[in-house]
């Protein structure tokens, strides 16, 4: 009864809505508040979506604002807001599934480079200079020149350039905890290297990975829509919106600018929030 | 068999050029304590490290309780054979503890590492060993930071004997603390020592710490034991010039702390 209720204690110790958001300030609050609508709607856009968003309705061909449409139509009549709504889930999942991956291949690569120093150190580390030189839109071309466009390649070029972003960051900071005195006790009490990395250094080093992967969410977010815009990334006719600015850009001269605006926008909106949240993680994770 | 827990011969460390442990011998026998004293930078953290297999001598042996630690790969079922013989408490209760572990859970992983038990027995033994180190069973739920440095460095006590090991190293295990807690920590330790006739290897810079635990100590000096003897004799008539400035260092009787003068 008294260790459930220490248990029960301790965890509301830990996460505490008001005391996470005097941790992440008013930029912090307002970036987690946009990011929370966005997904919501994200999800819900099924029932949200007003409309089917691959149906072309050519009385709504470049049509303005309107009650039926509030956002217009896009060339072939297809409603902007609906298109939007349902963009985000190519246009986000994209790059969830890209620092997902980046961040636990980077992650195990770092720690396990930490840990063993010396030569295995020395090794990744140089491997992770070299991918970082490289921008990442070549890798994408790369794995698009294997696997044609699409996706998927994107995604896995994408995820190969994001791996040394984490991986650098978690790598010194694996350092600095590998080295503290209760490792090192951990170690003469005969525990495993396994059960030390996993038990105890990536727990400690929890703040940072969450710093670093979603600040390079933003990134990736740009990345695979500037990919996306120049077609070879998510190929029409789905909805995203990277390739809603590349086509909203066309209807935009013919008089139609809320396509592109509006994808355009929502873009730099979800960019600029999850750096800034990124941003205040990591500062959170510095005090700790 | 020699009633040797530890027989250090010739032992050497070299950090590159540096040699940080030149030809440091030494035997502790059962239920006794070595004390080794030395200035900063004479080499002490290096032997204890050396001792507990954290780092590969350059030079001579280790044998703990008979048998010779051979360096290299170690199989994980040979460290924790190894880690029932030596154990080590650090200088920094600070940075000796995961900040994110809860005090019960140290004390348990040693105990689970170590000896079959189930967990409500284990649960039942850790709690034993906190309060063998004066803690209660409120701080078993507790995290490093709401402790003090004192608690702490009881927690670091309690979790190495867990492992009821042979041999305690104790790195400046209480130069960290206020004087009227480090008394508390030695009486524990020789409290401690009484009831399990465990060893220690009690490291230090202060001499009159010394003199309350060890029996036995060696002065070191530029990596380099330079006098050893008698606690006792060591403080009552050092022959070194080197022991004697150690001796000086140490407040005594009657001694009244100066305010400093502004430079
Ligand atoms: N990992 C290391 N790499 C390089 N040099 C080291 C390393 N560890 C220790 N040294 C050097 O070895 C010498 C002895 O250090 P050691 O920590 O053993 O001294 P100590 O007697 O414990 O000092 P203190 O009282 O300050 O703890 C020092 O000159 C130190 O700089
Ligand atoms: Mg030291």
């Amino acid at each position: 009864m008294t260790a459930v209720a220490t248990r029960v204690r301790g965890t509301l110790g830990r996460f505490s809505p008001s005391r996470a958001a005097r941790a992440l300030g008013i930029p912090g609050v307002a970036a987690a508040a946009l990011i929370a609508v966005v997904l919501t709607v994200t999800l819900l856009a099924p029932v949200l979506a007003p409309y089917d968003p691959d149906q072309p309705d050519l009385f709504n061909s470049l049509a303005g604002s309107s009650a039926a449409h509030p956002l217009g139509g896009d060339a072939l009549g297809r409603d902007v807001l609906s298109r939007l709504m349902w963009g985000a889930r190519t246009t986000l999942s994209g790059p969830v599934l890209i620092i997902c991956l980046s961040t636990v291949v980077g992650t195990a690569l770092a720690v396990t480079a930490a840990w063993a120093g010396g030569k295995v150190d020395a090794v990744v580390s140089r491997l992770l200079d070299v991918l970082f030189a490289v921008p990442g839109i070549v890798f994408a071309l790369i794995t698009v020149a294997v696997l044609g466009p699409g996706v998927t390649g994107v995604v896995l070029g994408l995820a190969v350039a994001y791996t040394p972003y984490v991986a650098r960051v978690v790598r010194s900071a694996a350092l600095r905890e590998r080295n503290m005195p209760y490792v090192a006790a951990a170690w003469v009490q005969g525990r495993s290297a396994f059960a030390i990395c996993v038990r105890h250094l990536l727990p400690n080093l929890r703040p940072i990975i969450v710093a670093q992967s979603v600040s390079a969410l933003g990134f990736a977010v740009i990345d695979l829509a500037a990919i996306s815009f120049l077609g070879l990334g998510v190929q029409p006719p789905t909805a995203d919106w990277g390739l809603m600015v590349k086509s909203g850009l066309d209807s935009a001269t013919r008089g139609q600018p809320l396509e592109a605006l509006g994808a355009g926008l929502l873009i730099v909106l979800v960019v600029a929030a999850v750096i800034v949240l990124g941003d205040r993680l990591g500062k959170e994770g510095d005090q700790r | 068999m020699s009633d040797f827990v530890i027989e250090a011969a010739g032992l050497r460390k070299e950090f590159g050029q540096a040699v940080a442990v030149d030809d440091v011998s030494f035997t502790l026998s059962r239920g006794q304590s070595l004390a080794v004293v030395g200035e900063s930078g004479s080499g002490k953290t290096t032997v204890a490290r050396m001792l507990v297999g954290l780092e590969t001598p350059s030079g001579g042996s280790i044998s703990v309780c008979g048998r010779p630690r051979r360096g290299g790969r170690v199989s994980s079922a040979e460290r924790r054979r190894r880690a029932r013989e030596i154990q080590i408490v650090f200088q920094d209760p600070y940075s000796s503890l995961d900040k994110l572990q809860r005090i019960g859970d140290v004390v348990e992983t040693s105990l689970a590492l170590h000896f079959p038990l189930t967990p409500a027995e284990r649960r039942r033994r850790a709690l034993e060993l906190l309060e063998a180190v004066g803690l209660a069973e409120r701080h078993a739920s507790m995290l490093p930071r709401q402790l003090s440095g004192g608690q702490r460095q009881r927690v670091a006590i309690a979790r190495a004997i867990a492992v009821e090991p042979e041999v305690l190293v104790l790195d400046e295990a209480v130069a960290a603390l206020d004087v009227s807690i480090q008394a508390q920590i030695l009486n524990l330790l020789a409290d401690i020592r009484e009831r399990s006739g465990i060893s220690y290897v009690f490291i230090s810079h202060d001499l009159a710490v010394v003199h309350q635990i060890s029996d036995f100590a060696v002065v070191m000096s530029g990596g380099r034991i330079v006098e050893r003897g008698d606690t006792r004799d060591l403080l009552r008539d050092p022959q070194e010039e080197y022991t004697q400035a150690l001796r000086a260092a140490v407040p005594r009787p009657g001694w009244k702390p100066t305010r400093r003068q502004p430079a």
